[in-house]
């Protein structure tokens, strides 16, 4: 279980997160929602380590990990796809895999979590020994979650998995990751734009809005929130 | 009738032929060496030079397709090339250049470690050379050090030197890194003149020491310094002190070598390369940037270290002329890039084509004027003409032949020995011919022309020209020895 108990954070003098607190239960996917700027991948930054918090904790099964390095947090098996997916261009899709387990060194659960990505994502078995620079945009964010799982996470972090692809790409990325949360009760915490389908596949949600979470509900009546569904429903 | 423009579905002795971009670029290579030594300007012989010139481009182009397919190739006339130097090069001076290359070669693998693998630019890289050769001279010469230790002394010193340097890689990226680097590079030969150092470092006039001889067991076979009047008496001056000295620095450019070929094989090189590629996504998998960064800059400095204790032993002389920016820093730089960046490869090609490539173009352009200045001219040159045209540099361009697996190669050359193929024998014999007689009555130029054009038209367009013809004689040649039709091949595989 991953709690985020008010933390605030800052780019220099620039506040990005005023008081920010989200609960991602054990197996759930919860989603974050929000216009551009919210601060929606600065929270996700705050609980992966990248971007060290002023204020508040971060809780994972208990031990505080705000403030910790990224590495040492990694190592905790928390899992961060970044926003704009920033796979390793000039590797190939399994030297990119590989990196995915660099904070693990046994050979054996690799070998074996290489295998599972590769029946998640058959299209990357099919192009492992391809340049990652030269996959599709829908191709590389498969690698970029492929090599979030390849550390075994107890804790997925996925920042905009829907950035710049088409609807029915989209929409096979979301049933994988229901898949993966489904098999594993691994943990997912999603930062999403297009929040319908967020909503779809998520049980909790939480609205950001200039670092501030103003509607924290369960997906399906956020699904029906007058102001959800004017702001960021469209309908 | 197959007609395919692209010939990606060559078969058989088709995949003779070279891509033409490989055999313009070899015949080019050729006509530099040919121009070398003596020219084609004899028109009586025009026509014969461009057949030789063109078969030797040719020859070299198979090889390099051959020795593409399995990079062990590369290896083996590598290292085959460097064992045979001395015994290659004309006199001495030009075996001392081969040492040079080894002191590159090795300066320039830690700068691709740095540069090429985890993208942070250093312009510093000369001091740091200069720093190394400094202690071990400062060391041997005033404290009375033995030379060994004094290298083990300097090469962890620049170590550590280079580790710092890394620090501001930490805050800075791209030109301001480069700048900060830069500041390194200048301020190096300032501090050296310093009066309160020029009592041990001499100052301007540097440090000279007496270059190290082969051990007693070994001085006859290395006689001493041959004198210049040894150039081409070839038994001579091939064991000398300078080829001993080259053979002790080759043997540290192969373990370099092969320690840079590791270390970026490795679970760290493949980190340095995600530094590179996307530093927030290397955090995301629990790589420590900071640390590999700072990590990269120390054993590039390391490297620069090493390349400092062979120039020391090469030379045996430092003054801070030796270490300018320019040579010691931005050309290793630039050679560098045009030999291939992030490769091992492109390393070894680039501190080769570093200390030879000026010197041949302006030996050949017969200039007599500052080399400095002309070398800037060439090395500019080059760097515009193949960050445009070739950004992955000459390794690049090596790895990205047509390749040919000697074992399809021999196999083509059986079935081409096996059966008659009155076409092929034809046009080459007819390309020969036209060949040799526009070189007499029209002139070299267009002979030369005229070769490349028979070796880079697409053979199957050759081939569907010459079809009807080919026909007529194999039915001939058929009737003539009675034999059965043989089966026509398909053109099964691609090429
Ligand atoms: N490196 C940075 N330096 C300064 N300010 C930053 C930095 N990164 C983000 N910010 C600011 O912090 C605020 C929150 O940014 P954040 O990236 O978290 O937004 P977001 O909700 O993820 O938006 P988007 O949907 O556009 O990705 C923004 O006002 C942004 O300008
Ligand atoms: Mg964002």
């Amino acid at each position: 279980m991953l709690e985020v108990r008010g933390i605030r954070a800052a780019y220099g003098p620039v506040v990005a997160l005023h008081d920010v607190s989200i609960t991602v239960p054990d197996g759930a996917i919860v989603t974050i929602l929000g216009a551009n700027g919210a601060g929606k991948s600065t929270t996700l930054r705050t609980v992966t380590g990248l971007l060290k918090p002023l204020a508040g904790s971060v809780i994972l099964d208990g031990v505080d990990i705000a403030g910790k390095s990224p590495d040492w947090i990694v190592r905790q098996r928390v899992a961060h796809v970044p926003e704009g997916r920033q796979i390793f261009a000039t590797l190939t899709v399994s030297e990119n895999l590989a990196l995915g387990a660099y904070s693990r060194s046994d050979e054996r659960g690799i070998a074996a979590d290489l295998k599972r990505v590769f029946d998640y994502f058959p299209r990357l078995f099919e192009r492992r020994r391809q340049i990652a620079g030269t996959l599709s945009g829908g191709e590389q964010q498969m690698l970029a979650i492929g090599r979030a799982l390849m550390l075994r996470p107890r804790m997925l972090c996925l920042d905009e998995p829907s950035l710049g692809l088409a609807p029915l790409v989209v929409r096979d990325i979301f049933r994988i990751i229901q898949t993966i949360n489904k098999d594993d009760g691994v943990g997912v915490l999603l930062v999403e734009q297009d929040a319908k389908i967020a909503l779809s596949i998520a049980s909790y949600g939480y609205v950001l809005e200039t670092g501030r979470v103003v509607v924290s509900e369960p997906a399906e009546k956020l699904v029906a929130n007058p102001t959800v569904r004017r702001s960021y429903l469209g309908y | 009738m197959r007609f395919e423009a692209t010939g990606s579905y060559r078969h058989g002795y088709e995949r003779f032929v070279p891509a033409p971009v490989e055999m313009v670029l070899l015949a080019a290579l050729f006509i530099f060496c040919w121009k070398l030594y003596g020219g084609i300007n004899n028109s009586a012989v025009a026509g014969m030079s461009s057949v030789v010139i063109v078969a030797i481009a040719w020859v070299l182009g198979m090889a390099i397709r051959v020795a593409t397919n399995d990079l062990r190739w590369w290896l083996l006339i590598g290292f085959g090339l460097a064992v045979l130097a001395p015994f290659l090069a004309g006199n001495n001076y030009q075996v001392g250049i081969m040492a040079q290359v080894c002191v590159f070669t090795m300066m320039i693998l830690g700068l691709n470690i740095v540069v090429g693998y985890t993208g942070q630019i250093s312009i510093g890289h000369g001091a740091l050379v200069g720093i190394s050769a400094y202690f071990i001279a400062v060391l041997t010469h005033y404290s009375g050090w033995p030379m060994w230790p004094a290298i083990i002394v300097a090469v962890f010193i620049t170590t550590a030197f280079g580790a710092l340097l890394g620090i501001p890689a930490l805050r800075l990226a791209g030109p301001y890194l480069a700048i900060a680097t830069l500041a390194v590079a200048l301020i190096f030969p300032l501090v050296v003149k310093l009066d309160q150092f020029q009592k041990y470092d001499g100052g301007n006039s540097g440090i000279r020491e007496e270059r190290i001889t082969p051990p007693s067991g070994l001085d006859s076979l290395f006689k001493n310094n041959a004198p210049a009047t040894y150039k081409n008496e070839f038994a001579k001056s091939q064991f000398s002190q300078q080829t001993y000295i080259y053979y002790i620095l080759l043997a540290a450019a192969i373990i370099g070598t092969w320690g840079a070929w590791n270390l970026t094989r490795s679970r760290f090189g493949r980190a340095f390369v995600a530094v590179r590629d996307s530093e927030v996504a290397a955090t995301a998998m629990g790589i420590n940037t900071a640390l590999y960064k700072v990590m990269a800059f120390g054993i590039s400095a390391f490297y620069a270290g090493i390349a400092g204790a062979l120039f020391w032993v090469e030379i045996s002389f430092v003054s801070t002329e030796s270490f300018d920016l320019f040579n010691l820093s931005i050309y290793p730089l630039a050679y560098m890039v045009i030999g291939g960046l992030a490769t091992i490869g492109g390393s070894l090609l680039g501190a080769f084509g570093y200390l030879w490539v000026p010197q041949t173009v302006l030996k050949i352009a017969t200039i007599d004027q500052g080399f400095g200045d002309l070398q800037g001219a060439i090395t500019g040159l080059l760097l515009v003409v193949f960050m445009t045209r070739l950004p992955q540099g000459v390794w690049g361009w090596v790895l990205g032949v047509n390749r040919y697996s000697w074992r399809a190669l021999s196999a083509d050359t059986r079935a081409l020995a096996a059966r008659p193929q009155p076409t092929f024998w034809a046009f080459v014999a007819a390309a020969i011919v036209i060949v040799i007689l526009t070189g007499a009555f029209i002139g070299s130029v267009w002979s030369l022309f005229a070769a490349g054009l028979f070796i880079v038209a697409p053979t199957s367009a050759w081939t569907s020209v010459f079809a009807p013809f080919r026909r007529a004689t194999t039915s001939l040649l058929r009737r003539a020895r009675g034999r059965p039709r043989p089966p026509e091949s398909a053109p099964a595989d691609a090429g």
